[in-house]
């Protein structure tokens, strides 16, 4: 697929590969993953398909057709890897990444195991950094991109109801304050759109790389929103690098169970895993029902 | 007389801001990032009080788990709860009389203002008896005028106040000083079937202690549509204080 035809900037590409279920699953497993541009991506694809199982997958930091990456459209392979649909929405036109015919992007990707409805990019107003000036050489070290921090939503149909799904990148060249205007764009976006009660997902990396808790967090949670990993104690971080907690699922209208992270050394960031279920589900369903699965409440899987 | 209380009636639900606030409350509506009612505390702090008593309703469990976890230096907070927060504003400022003995600042968690007004406002002296309601004459200046609530002035003192008066030369900003009268005020206009705080104003006006403070060349927004909260961004953003949350932002623990 040539990108050029496209308004690859405005609109997400959305692949419908999937063999969608007979019956739509009660519980949903939902992933969040900055997997650093996809370069290691043949494990990546193996983790994806194998422990890191899920129904809707949201990535971060995802190339297609850069030169980093081998020129290949990651998106496209690691849903057929899958066998689901998927929306990418391009987040940067990567300037010094071109390597063939295609242009060089980078984004996120929803992946969905459950029909994507409608898929739209959310490109914030607000752009703390400038990663494209014109000054800047086209040199790769320098990484100069064209585009903005984005959320890549989709509206996914779950047992006849539509379930919200953002996958957001906030900008990590930017102060916490940044960040948290990022954060109250996606909240400005679907307050409007969507009604009360209707089930909602805020996942992503939000760069959070602050001591204690950021400001885009407190805003998530001053909107009725749950973090998945609430009950969890101990160490949560999910940058290997930093020690910070930067990966999050938030949830409201829905109820989160079992969620995990996984300390996987594939990428600079670890991916964390929820169940999900409707909200007026949530007392039918225990902790103990994923205690069959091997991983403990708020744990880490150490495989 | 240095005055260091602030009331700020934020219980209301905000039908109007729904699109803005679905399932949250509008005093956590972020503008530019920071939610309504954090940019009005740091204002109210700039201009001097610090101690705030914030009625709280629709939601307030979300609100004051926000606050608690968000240390702001120099702000202390008195929670006070209303489970009749549906009811009219008059009754949530009610629900304060016990706390507030000495003259106080009253704002509205929905009403973004410059902390240079709300300064101006406090260095006016102010009588036993008496409120003194921060009025602005620029008309044509303010964002949604039918919205407004306007006052009719006559020598300096508000005469008449209301949403649909018919003869009027300035409007009500949602900013007050005023003594611990304001409470008589409201009960007896809550007694008379009015529970809106214009009706205990009305109450003021009618015994000619309702004064009015020309709030000058400020400027200030009552963010009660999604519409309105987009003007205000663009008012942040632009002119004002930004920088003070900003850099409160910044630097806090």
């Amino acid at each position: 697929m040539k990108t050029q035809c496209r308004d690859y900037m405005h609109e997400p590409l959305v692949r419908s590969l999937g063999r969608l279920p007979a019956d739509p699953p009660q519980v949903l497993t939902v992933l969040t993953w900055n997997v650093e541009r996809g370069t290691k991506f043949e494990a990546i694809a193996e983790a994806l398909a194998g422990p890191l199982r899920a129904d809707l997958y949201a990535l971060q930091e995802v190339d297609r057709y850069t030169r980093r990456s081998g020129d290949q459209d990651l998106p496209e392979k690691i849903a057929r890897k899958l066998g689901v649909d998927y929306a990418f929405g391009t987040e940067f036109e990567e300037l010094a990444q071109r390597g063939g015919f295609d242009l060089p992007l980078h984004g996120q990707v929803i992946l969905s195991r459950l029909p994507i409805r409608r898929a739209r990019i959310l490109r914030f107003q607000y752009q703390p950094h400038n990663w494209g000036g014109w000054w800047k050489p086209r040199l790769a070290c320098l990484q100069p991109r064209r585009g903005g921090r984005m959320a890549l939503v989709a509206e996914i149909e779950w047992d006849g109801a539509t379930v919200v799904f953002y996958d957001a990148h906030l900008e990590s060249q930017a102060s916490d304050h940044d960040r948290a205007r990022q954060m109250g764009e996606v909240l400005h976006d679907l307050w409007p759109r969507y009604a009360p009660g209707t089930p909602i997902i805020i996942a992503g990396d939000f760069n959070t790389k602050e001591e204690h808790e950021s400001a885009a967090v407190r805003l998530l949670r001053a909107a009725a929103f749950d973090d998945v990993l609430e009950r969890a104690g101990g160490d949560l971080h999910t940058s290997p690098k930093s020690r910070r907690r930067l990966d999050w699922i938030f949830v409201r209208d829905l109820a989160a169970h079992g969620a995990l992270i996984h300390p996987l050394s594939i990428s600079d960031h670890y991916p964390i895993t929820a169940k999900i279920t409707p909200a007026h589900h949530a007392e039918s369903v225990t902790d103990g029902a994923w205690a069959g699965q091997g991983r403990s409440e708020g744990g880490r899987n150490e495989s | 007389m240095k005055v260091s209380d602030c009331l700020i009636l934020a219980a209301g639900n905000g039908r109007r801001m729904q699109p803005l606030s679905a399932g949250g409350p509008k005093p956590l509506a972020p503008v530019c990032g920071t939610p309504l009612l954090e940019h009005i505390i740091l204002a109210a702090r700039e201009a001097g009080v610090s101690n705030f008593h914030v009625v709280v309703g629709y939601r307030g469990d979300l609100i004051r788990e926000y606050f608690g976890q968000r240390r702001l230096d120099g702000v202390s907070f008195d929670w006070i709860e209303n489970p009749d927060y549906h009811q009219e504003n008059g009754i949530s400022a009610l629900t304060a009389r016990a706390r507030l003995h000495e003259p106080f600042l009253l704002l509205m968690a929905d009403h973004l203002f410059q902390p240079s007004t709300a300064w101006a406002l406090l260095q006016e002296p102010i009588s036993e008896g008496e409120v003194i309601l921060a009025v602005d004459r620029k008309i044509d200046s303010v964002f949604d005028l039918d919205d407004a609530t306007k006052v009719r002035r006559e020598g300096g003192k508000v005469v008449d106040i209301g949403k649909e008066i018919p003869a009027y030369d300035a409007l009500d900003t949602g900013m007050f000083l005023c003594t611990p009268a304001l409470f008589d005020a409201l009960e007896s206009a809550s007694r008379n079937g009015d529970g809106s705080l214009s009706g205990g104003m009305r109450e003021l006006a009618s015994g000619r202690r309702l004064r009015a403070f020309d709030i000058g060349e400020g400027r200030w927004v009552d963010v009660d549509t999604p519409v309105a909260l987009t003007y205000a961004e663009r008012l942040l953003e632009c002119e004002w204080q930004f920088d003070l949350v900003k850099g409160e932002k910044t630097y806090a623990a």
